[in-house]
């Protein structure tokens, strides 16, 4: 008969959720599935508000990454009303946008994950953790919680000390940037950048050595890849290109522009599917269906569609990832080493704002009503491709929302990378009547591999509609042996 | 932080922190909270109002004086009379868990494993009857507000 083995919960990701490996009669791991049974179901809350409430409440969706909301929502506003923001708008946009990335990247990388680094995948759970990383390597520790508080400054001075702050607004930002807090952001880069080389350097040590076999197995195979694009392919945050490849390089299809991205344009473009057993939807790239068209996004899939990154020392380290995993990199294990990179690339980007003396400049908003009825606006959240459609009536009063949220673009890839661990670390241990025996170490590789991804549930969750979890035990002749509705 | 002077002592200040789900319904009884102490522009003070509890507030805790963590609880941590203020334990067994964001303890054990200090910290519970989504608190949850904010203001010292 099948057996299923169930991790519940998944530990160091954001929000609940629960992973099954079903076994067949010989012990072998047939699939491994990823369950998310928060049901958030932001969206249907969203109806009935102005357009121009949804920047403060988006932001509020998620205490991990508002900026992405705000920043998301900012956009499709802009859309709404059909203005061009003023380029410093753009500008401080851009930085804050950087600012999350870099926070949000350093507490996954230092404190989620390095723990299983430097620990070791088999070392005591009770210690695998922050603390256990603390008194093992304290600078490191301490280096991440800097690295993280700096990040989260900068979104401070820009928008205010709450975490959710309701600055980018349709049109433009609310407030400028003062001389000053450019200039203590410029005085507290060269530290950031040395914590982040550091913290690089150790982990291609790492990648040369014990955790190479990781590199290999933990969800390496072909997919799609999408991200944005800005001028002449460099790596992008914020708008210019939406750009899908596959695992050769190829554009998938035509490179869509963010800035005027159409209703008809996404729908052409993205379908959702969904799953009964999980209120994570599913989507894919929609000529390819479901399973061709399923696509990664995030900091490995960033790196994958540009060019270059544009700034000189992540460019190197652009260059190194390349040669040690190929032009298009499919292990899922490098989304670590690409959001160091992508750190760094965060952190120059920083020094090259502050350069620019429009940045401080004070006309940060244009004005207007509503001129158009359906929009979309798009950015890069530290997880991937954020992608926010609303439909208002002519009082700007929302309609209809949809988000389509990078830790769900990434589902199915998730599910493929714990399916291939599983496989590689499960069936390779003792038999006890035919089941493998699962130490804590494999299981722990498992989730890990969920890690990868540093998914985030607190917006990612909703559905069409009202979806009940389901929950089925399936014999081995295919006879269902037990259900469970969950309303 | 060991060997600090009596007058750097003095000059650190309480640490109030609210945090939950403004769109929640009693889940934002702490933000509320935080908010309102906030407008009482109390000298030595400081208020944060925030969605969670994040891994970056640990030097923050490890220079205050006093901290108060204000949150929403379910009946069952909070019996009559619908709130309940007490002092944390300076260290709790064992590691806490701790992801994007921590608990109380998690902080208080990363302030003092990094920065080398724990401040005396208190708990501010205020029952909670719904987390359904909702902008406003239900109304048995905002009769609990006038004592939770009195408890408040006799943490900070009033008479």
């Amino acid at each position: 008969m099948t057996r299923t083995i169930l991790i519940d919960p998944v530990t160091r990701i954001e929000g609940h959720a629960k992973i099954s490996i079903h076994l067949d009669a010989s012990g072998a791991v047939i699939s491994a599935h990823f369950h998310v049974g928060e049901f958030r179901g932001f969206e249907a809350f969203c109806v009935g508000r102005p357009f121009s409430e949804m920047a403060s409440i988006t932001a509020r969706i998620c205490g991990i990454c508002p900026v992405s909301h705000l920043l998301a929502a900012a956009k499709t506003g802009d859309q709404l009303l059909v203005v061009t923001i003023p380029p410093a708008a753009e500008r401080l946009r851009r930085l804050m946008n950087l600012a999350q990335i870099i926070q949000s990247h350093a507490l996954s990388f230092f404190h989620l994950s390095s723990p299983d680094f430097l620990l070791g995948w088999d070392s005591d759970p009770a210690q695998r953790n922050v603390f256990g990383l603390i008194a093992a390597d304290p600078e490191l520790a301490r280096g991440g919680i800097r690295l993280r508080q700096f990040g989260q400054a900068v979104i401070e001075r820009l928008g205010g000390r709450k975490i959710h702050p309701a600055w980018a607004v349709p049109g433009g930002v609310r407030s400028p940037l003062q001389p000053a807090d450019r200039d203590w952001i410029r005085s507290r880069l060269s530290e950031a950048v040395a914590t982040t080389r550091g913290a690089l350097d150790l982990f291609k040590r790492l990648l040369d050595g014990p955790l190479v076999t990781e590199a290999a197995v933990f969800g390496d195979f072909p997919s799609l890849f999408m991200g944005l694009v800005g001028p002449d392919g460099r790596w992008e945050h914020y708008g210019g290109r939406l750009r899908l490849i596959d695992s050769t390089g190829a554009l998938v299809t035509a490179e869509l522009p963010t800035d005027g991205l159409s209703a008809v344009q996404l729908g052409g473009l993205l379908a959702e599917a969904v799953d009964p057993s999980t209120y994570l939807k599913f989507p894919y790239y929609k000529p390819l269906g479901p399973e061709a068209g399923s696509y990664r996004v995030g900091p490995l899939a960033r790196l994958n569609v540009c060019e270059r990154i544009g700034h000189e020392q992540a460019d190197r380290e652009l260059l190194e990832l390349r040669q040690r995993g190929g032009r298009v990199v499919t292990s899922s294990f490098l989304y670590h080493l690409a959001r160091l990179i992508e750190i760094l690339a965060a952190l120059e980007a920083i020094e090259a704002l502050l350069d620019d003396p429009a940045l401080c400049d004070t006309h940060v908003r244009a004005h207007a009503g509503v001129n158009a009825r359906e929009a979309v606006g798009v950015s890069e959240a530290p997880r991937g491709t954020l992608f926010h459609h609303y439909r208002v009536d002519s009082d700007g009063l929302i309609e209809a929302v949809n988000l389509i949220i990078a830790t769900g673009q990434n589902n199915r890839a998730m599910n493929r990378t714990i399916t291939q661990i599983a496989r590689q670390y499960i069936q390779a241990g003792p038999a006890v009547a035919g089941v493998p025996e699962i130490a804590e170490g494999l299981l722990n590789r498992v989730e890990a591999g969920i890690r990868c991804f540093d998914p985030c549930l607190s917006c990612s969750t909703h559905a069409a509609g009202q979806m009940p979890l389901h929950v089925q035990l399936i014999g081995p002749e295919g006879e269902l042996l037990r259900e469970r509705w969950r309303e | 932080m060991a060997g600090v002077s009596t007058g750097e002592w003095q000059r650190r200040h309480d640490l109030l922190i609210g945090w939950g789900n403004g769109l929640r319904q009693d889940d934002g009884v702490g933000l509320l909270i935080a908010e309102r102490v906030e407008g009482w522009s109390r000298p030595g003070l400081e208020v944060l109002a925030i969605p969670q509890l994040t891994p970056e507030l640990a030097p923050r805790l490890a220079e205050a004086a006093r901290v108060l963590f204000v949150d929403a609880a379910l009946a069952a941590a909070c019996p009559d009379p619908g709130w309940t203020l007490a002092q944390l334990p300076r260290w709790s067994p064992g590691p806490q868990p701790l992801s994007h964001h921590a608990s109380p303890g998690a902080l208080l054990q990363l302030a003092c494993s990094l920065y080398g200090r724990t401040p005396p910290a208190w708990q501010l519970l205020v029952r909670a009857h719904s987390f359904e989504l909702g902008t406003e608190l239900t109304a048995a949850t905002a009769a609990l507000l006038p004592e939770a904010l009195a408890a408040v203001g006799r943490w900070c010292g009033d008479a």
